[in-house]
C-alpha cells in the first residue's frame, strides 16, 4: 500500500530561485493495485517516483509505504532506506553494468538487499525462468538486445521480492513483443499482490493494465480515478483523449496551445 | 551504521567490473610490469647504438692555413702513439671498474677519428655541417711553437648547437693541450728542471666520501617519490572516473542507489576499489622498478646503489597518500556529469606531484617546520631523507603517516558528502556552490561522521600553522618564552582553532548547536560523577605513568612545560592549562567529534568513545603521552555520552588539569621531574583511594539516566 499526502518538492536553481516540481500531491494506491501515474513531460512524475523510491528527499508532505511511515517532513522524518528496502524501482534512464552478466547483476542487487546463498540463487532462478532469460543469463549485458536488457532490469527490480514496484517508463524504446511481455508481467505482478505505480507517456497501452489512474500536470494531481470514472468525467473514450480534455478543462485552451502544430508547419492552406 | 556485507558487495562488483575493463588492466597491471624493463632495454640499446656510431664516426676538420696540414696530421699521429704507450703502462684506476658504470663506459670508448683537410670555404662548410670544426693556426706554427719566446696562436671554430662539432672541438683542445704539455716538459728537461718547477705541489682531484648508497639516495630520493605518486594517480584516475562520472553517464548510478544502500556504503566500496587498484599499481611499480634495477644491474650501470632498506618504509608512507588521492579523485570525479568532464576536473590533481617535485628539489629545503604538515610535500621530503639514510626519523615518519591519513580521511569525508547530494546524482551540471553556500544546506540535528572528519582536517592544519606563526611572532627563535607570550601562544590557538572554528563550522552546516555541543545542563549526580573522576584521575595517571616509565623510559623532551609553568602565578597557570583546554577541547572532541561519530545507539557508543578518545590522545602530539591521554579521552567520552551534556566533561577536564598543575608539584614533586627516565609511583594509599573514588564516579555516571536520551538519539539516527 502506498499513501502519499501533500507531497512537495522544491528545487533551488544555482541563482537560488525556487522551482516547484511537485506541489501538494496526494494519492493512495491499495495493495495489489496497479496505478498509472500519467502526465506530460515536466509534470513532476519522475520526481514523484524518485521521492517514492527514496532517491530524492521531499521538501514537504508525508509518505507511508507498506504500512511504514517513511517520510514525514513535518516531523523531520526521512527514511530513504525504509523506502528502498520495500520498493523495486525501474526507470527508462537506468542502465545495466555492461561488463557483468545478467546473472551477476541479479546477484549484486540481491547482495545489496541483504540476500545471499541458496535463497538468493533460488530467487534469481525464479525470475530468470519467469522472464525467459535462461538463454542469455550468463551473457554480458553489453551483448544483449534492448528488449533483453529491459527484462534483466525488470528482474533486477524484483530481486528481494519487494512488495511495491515503482516503474517509470518501463516500455520506452521496446518493440511490440517486448512491450507486451513487460506489460503482461506487470499485470501478473499486480495479481500476485504487489502494489505498483506505473508511469508512462503511452497512455493507451496501459488502459488494460492499470486499475486506476492519476493525471499529473504542473506538479499537481489533475484528476484521479478508474478509466470509467475518467471517461465519465471527460466524456472521451481513449485515455489520451481523456487526458487532453482534462488538461483543457482545468487550464483552458491556452494550456494545450503550446502543444499545437503551428500554421507554418501545416504547409500551404491549399494542400 | 555501515553495513560491511554491502560495502563488500560493492567492492567485489566494482573490482570484478574493473578487472574486466581492458583500459584499467592495461594502466594498472601491464604498464607497471613492462615500463621499467622496457625503459632499461631502450636506454641500453640507445646507448649501445650511440657508442657504436661514435666509434665509427669521423670528424672532418678544416686546417688554415693549408700549409700546416702536414704538421697537424703528424701531430695527431704522434699523439695517438703517445696515448697508446700511456695506456700500455698499468695504472691505478681512479674509479673502480665495478663502480665505473654508464658514464665511464662512454668515456672508455674509442673517440671518433679526426680527419684534417684543407678547405676553400671553411666557414660555410662549418655552418652547413659538412665539417665539424675549423682549426686556425698562426702562420708557420710548427716552427714558432718550438722556439721559446715566440707565442703562436691556435683557434678552434665550432658550432655549439651541433653535438658533433662540440665533440670535435673538445678533442682538438685536448690534442693541443697535450702538445703544449709535451713542449713544456721538453723545455724544463732541457734546463735541468723537473715538473715540480712549474707545479710546486700536486692538487689532487677532490675525494667524495659519500657512499654510493647516499649518492643513489640523493638521486633516487628526489625523483622516485614523485614518479610513484604520479603512477599512483595514473592508476587511480581511470577507475575513479569510471566508477563515478562513468556510472552517471551509463545510467547505472541511479540503478545502484535505488537499492537499499547508503551513500557511505557505496562510496566506501568504490573507494576501496580505486584505492586497491592504486595500491596495486604502486606496489607493482615499486617491485618492477626494484627488480629491474636488481636483476639488470642498472644500479651499477648508473653508478648508484639503490637504498633497498628504505623501499619498504617508502612504500608504507605512500599508502596513505594513495588513499588520499583515491578519495580526492573520487570526490572530484563525482561532481562531473560525464567522463570527459571528469577528466577536465581531475587534471589539476595531476599537477600536485609537480608541486612536490619543485619543493623537493630546491636546494636547502628539508623536512622541517610547517612543511611536515603539508600533504604530498612532507611525504616526498621524508622519503628523500630515508633514501639518504638519515637516522632518527621515526617520530617524523609517524607524524607524516598520521597527518596524511587524516588528510585521506578528510578526502573520503568530502567524497561521501559530494556523493550523498541528490543534485550531484541527478543534475547534469553541478555547481560547487551547493556545497559551499550556506543557503543550499539543509538544517540537521547533528553533524555526520564525514563532517567530524572534515572538522578535524580543518582544525589540525589551522591549529598547527597558527601556533607556529604565533610562536615565531611572539617568542622568536632565540629568545626565551615570556609568561605573556606563553599565555598568548597557548590560549589563542586553542580558542580560535579548537573552540571557535568547530562552532563556526557547526553554525555554517546548520546543525543544532545545542544538541551537537551538548549544552543542556547536567543533573547534580552527573556533576558529582565528574567531581569524583576529576579529583581521582591525576593520581591514577601518575601511577600509570610510573608503570609505563618502567617499560618505556621517559624521553627527555617530554619534560618540557614544568619549568615554564613555574614562571606563572598559580591562577594564570590554572587558566592556561586547566580552564582553556577544558572549555575548548571538550567542545571539539566531546562536542562536535563525538556527535558526528555517534551514528546509532547500538555500536555508535563504543565506536564514538574509542575513536574520539584516540584522536584526543593523538592531538596532544606526544607519542609517550598518547596512551594516557587516550585513556582520559575514553573516560571523558564515556561521561559525556552517559550525561548527554558537556558540562560534566568540562568539570572533569578542569579538575584533572588543575590538579596536575597545582597539586602534583606540591604533593609529589618527584613525580614531575624524572631525571633517569623513570617516574616514581605515588603512595599506594593514595592510589587505592583514587581508584575507589574513580569507580564511584563511573558508577554515578552510569546510573544516571538522561531525561530524553532515546528521542535524542533516535532523531539523530534518522538523519544519519
Amino acid at each position: 500500500m502506498i499513501e502519499i499526502c501533500d507531497l512537495a518538492k522544491v528545487f533551488l536553481t544555482h541563482k537560488g530561485e525556487e522551482i516547484r516540481a511537485v506541489d501538494g500531491l496526494s494519492l493512495r494506491v491499495a495493495r495489489g493495485e496497479v496505478y498509472g501515474l500519467l502526465g506530460p513531460n515536466g509534470a513532476g512524475k519522475t520526481t514523484t517516483l524518485r521521492i517514492l523510491a527514496g532517491l530524492m528527499t521531499a521538501t514537504g508532505g508525508r509518505m507511508v509505504v507498506d504500512g511504514v511511515t517513511a517520510i514525514d517532513e513535518a516531523q523531520g522524518l526521512h527514511e530513504p532506506l525504509v523506502l528502498k528496502s520495500r520498493i523495486g524501482f525501474l526507470t527508462a534512464n537506468t542502465g545495466l553494468y555492461a561488463r557483468l552478466t545478467a546473472r551477476e547483476v541479479l546477484e549484486y542487487f540481491g547482495a545489496l538487499r541483504g540476500l545471499s546463498g541458496p535463497l538468493l540463487r533460488e530467487q534469481n532462478e525464479r525470475w530468470i525462468a519467469m522472464l525467459g532469460m535462461g538463454a542469455f543469463a550468463d551473457r554480458r549485458c553489453d551483448g544483449l538486445s534492448t528488449g533483453q536488457k529491459q527484462r534483466v532490469q525488470i528482474a533486477r527490480t524484483l530481486v528481494g521480492d519487494p512488495p511495491v514496484l515503482v516503474l517509470d517508463e518501463p516500455t520506452l524504446g521496446l518493440d511490440v513483443l517486448s512491450n507486451q511481455l513487460i506489460l503482461n508481467f506487470i499485470a501478473e505482478c499486480g495479481r500476485q499482490g504487489r502494489t505498483i505505480i506505473l508511469s508512462t507517456h503511452h497512455l493507451d497501452e496501459v488502459e488494460e493494465v492499470c486499475q486506476r489512474f492519476g493525471l499529473m500536470h504542473k506538479g499537481r494531481m489533475l484528476a484521479e480515478g478508474t478509466l470509467a470514472e475518467l471517461r465519465a468525467q471527460s466524456g472521451k473514450e481513449r485515455l489520451s483523449a481523456v487526458f487532453r480534455e482534462l488538461v483543457r478543462h482545468a487550464e483552458g485552451d491556452a494550456a494545450l496551445a503550446e502543444y499545437q502544430v503551428g500554421d507554418a508547419a501545416r504547409g500551404p492552406s491549399s494542400c | 551504521m555501515l553495513s560491511l556485507p554491502k560495502v563488500r558487495a560493492v567492492f567485489v562488483k566494482e573490482m570484478r567490473d574493473a578487472l574486466r575493463d581492458r583500459r584499467t588492466v592495461f594502466a594498472n597491471f601491464v604498464i607497471p610490469l613492462l615500463l621499467y624493463p622496457v625503459m632499461l632495454l631502450l636506454v641500453a640499446e640507445a646507448t649501445q647504438i650511440a657508442k657504436s656510431k661514435r666509434e665509427k664516426d669521423t670528424y672532418v676538420i678544416a686546417v688554415e692555413p693549408a700549409s700546416e696540414l702536414a704538421f697537424v696530421t703528424q701531430l695527431i699521429q704522434d699523439d695517438e702513439t703517445a696515448q697508446a704507450e700511456k695506456q700500455a703502462v698499468p695504472q691505478t684506476p681512479t674509479v673502480a671498474p665495478e663502480e665505473g658504470g654508464f658514464i665511464a663506459e662512454l668515456e672508455e670508448e674509442v673517440p671518433p677519428r679526426l680527419a684534417f683537410q684543407a678547405h676553400s670555404h671553411p666557414e660555410a662548410a662549418l655552418k652547413n655541417g659538412q665539417i665539424q670544426a675549423v682549426l686556425r693556426l698562426s702562420p708557420d706554427f710548427a716552427r714558432q711553437a718550438e722556439q721559446p719566446g715566440v707565442k703562436p696562436e691556435v683557434l678552434v671554430e665550432y658550432d655549439q648547437a651541433e653535438h658533433r662539432s662540440q665533440d670535435a672541438m673538445d678533442q682538438l683542445h685536448g690534442l693541443f693541450e697535450r702538445y703544449q704539455d709535451r713542449l713544456i716538459h721538453e723545455r724544463l728537461e732541457a734546463h735541468g728542471l723537473g715538473q715540480a718547477f712549474l707545479k710546486p705541489f700536486e692538487l689532487k682531484q677532490p675525494h667524495n666520501v659519500a657512499p654510493a648508497q647516499k649518492v643513489g639516495g640523493s638521486l633516487l630520493g628526489g625523483l622516485l617519490p614523485i614518479w610513484f605518486i604520479m603512477m599512483i594517480i595514473a592508476g587511480a584516475l581511470h577507475p575513479a572516473i569510471d566508477l563515478t562520472a562513468g556510472e552517471k553517464e551509463r545510467g547505472t548510478l541511479e540503478t545502484l542507489i535505488s537499492a537499499p544502500v547508503r551513500p557511505l556504503e557505496v562510496i566506501t566500496g568504490k573507494f576501496l576499489t580505486v584505492a586497491g587498484l592504486a595500491v596495486a599499481n604502486a606496489i607493482l611499480n615499486m617491485v618492477s622498478f626494484g627488480l629491474t634495477l636488481y636483476v639488470a644491474g642498472a644500479g651499477k650501470l648508473m653508478n648508484v646503489q639503490v637504498p633497498w632498506t628504505a623501499l619498504p618504509a617508502a612504500l608504507l608512507l605512500l599508502m596513505p597518500l594513495t588513499l588520499f588521492f583515491a578519495a580526492l579523485l573520487l570526490a572530484v570525479a563525482s561532481l562531473a556529469a560525464s567522463s570527459k568532464e571528469a577528466q577536465v576536473y581531475c587534471t589539476p590533481i595531476l599537477l600536485i606531484p609537480m608541486l612536490g617535485m619543485i619543493v623537493g628539489t630546491v636546494p636547502g629545503i628539508g623536512l622541517e617546520g610547517p612543511l611536515t604538515a603539508v600533504p604530498v610535500i612532507n611525504t616526498v621530503l621524508l622519503i628523500k631523507e630515508l633514501f639518504l639514510g638519515h637516522a632518527g626519523l621515526a617520530s617524523t615518519c609517524v607524524f607524516v603517516f598520521v597527518s596524511t591519513c587524516l588528510y585521506a580521511a578528510a578526502a573520503i569525508a568530502l567524497a561521501v558528502r559530494v556523493f550523498a547530494r541528490e543534485e550531484v546524482l541527478f543534475q547534469s551540471h553541478t555547481s560547487l556552490r551547493i556545497f559551499l553556500q550556506r543557503r543550499f544546506l539543509k538544517p540537521t540535528p547533528a553533524p555526520k561522521a564525514g563532517d567530524a572528519l572534515l572538522i578535524l582536517s580543518l582544525v589540525f592544519p589551522i591549529w598547527f600553522y597558527f601556533s607556529a606563526a604565533l610562536s615565531h611572532a611572539t617568542v622568536g627563535q632565540n629568545q626565551g618564552a615570556t609568561p605573556e607570550a606563553l599565555a598568548l601562544n597557548l590560549v589563542l590557538p586553542q580558542v580560535l582553532a579548537i573552540l571557535l572554528l568547530p562552532l563556526a563550522v557547526a553554525w555554517y552546516l546548520k546543525v543544532d548547536l545545542s544538541r551537537t555541543f551538548l549544552w543542556r545542563m547536567a543533573s547534580a549526580r552527573q556533576l558529582a560523577a565528574a567531581l569524583c573522576m576529576g579529583l581521582s584521575s591525576w593520581i591514577l595517571v601518575l601511577q600509570f605513568m610510573a608503570w609505563q616509565s618502567r617499560i618505556w623510559p621517559l624521553p627527555q623532551q617530554v619534560t618540557g612545560l614544568e619549568g615554564v609553568m613555574e614562571q606563572l602565578p598559580l591562577w594564570a597557570a590554572l587558566a592556561l592549562f586547566a580552564l582553556t583546554p577544558a572549555l575548548c577541547e571538550e567542545h571539539l572532541f566531546r562536542g562536535f567529534l563525538l556527535s558526528g561519530l555517534r551514528q546509532d545507539r547500538a555500536s555508535g557508543k563504543v565506536w564514538g568513545i574509542l575513536v574520539s578518545g584516540l584522536i584526543f590522545g593523538a592531538f596532544h602530539y606526544s607519542l609517550y603521552r598518547q596512551p594516557v591521554t587516550s585513556l582520559l579521552g575514553f573516560a571523558l567520552g564515556y561521561l559525556a555520552w552517559e550525561a548527554r551534556s558537556l558540562w560534566p566533561g568540562m568539570l572533569y577536564h578542569l579538575l584533572y588539569n588543575g590538579l596536575v598543575v597545582a597539586a602534583t608539584p606540591h604533593f609529589f614533586p618527584e613525580c614531575n621531574l624524572a631525571t633517569d627516565g623513570s617516574i616514581p609511583a605515588p603512595p599506594v594509599a593514595w592510589v587505592a583511594g583514587a581508584l575507589a573514588l574513580f569507580t564511584l564516579g563511573l558508577w554515578l555516571a552510569r546510573s544516571v539516566k538522561s531525561e530524553q536520551p532515546k528521542q535524542m538519539y533516535a532523531s539523530d539516527e534518522r538523519h544519519s
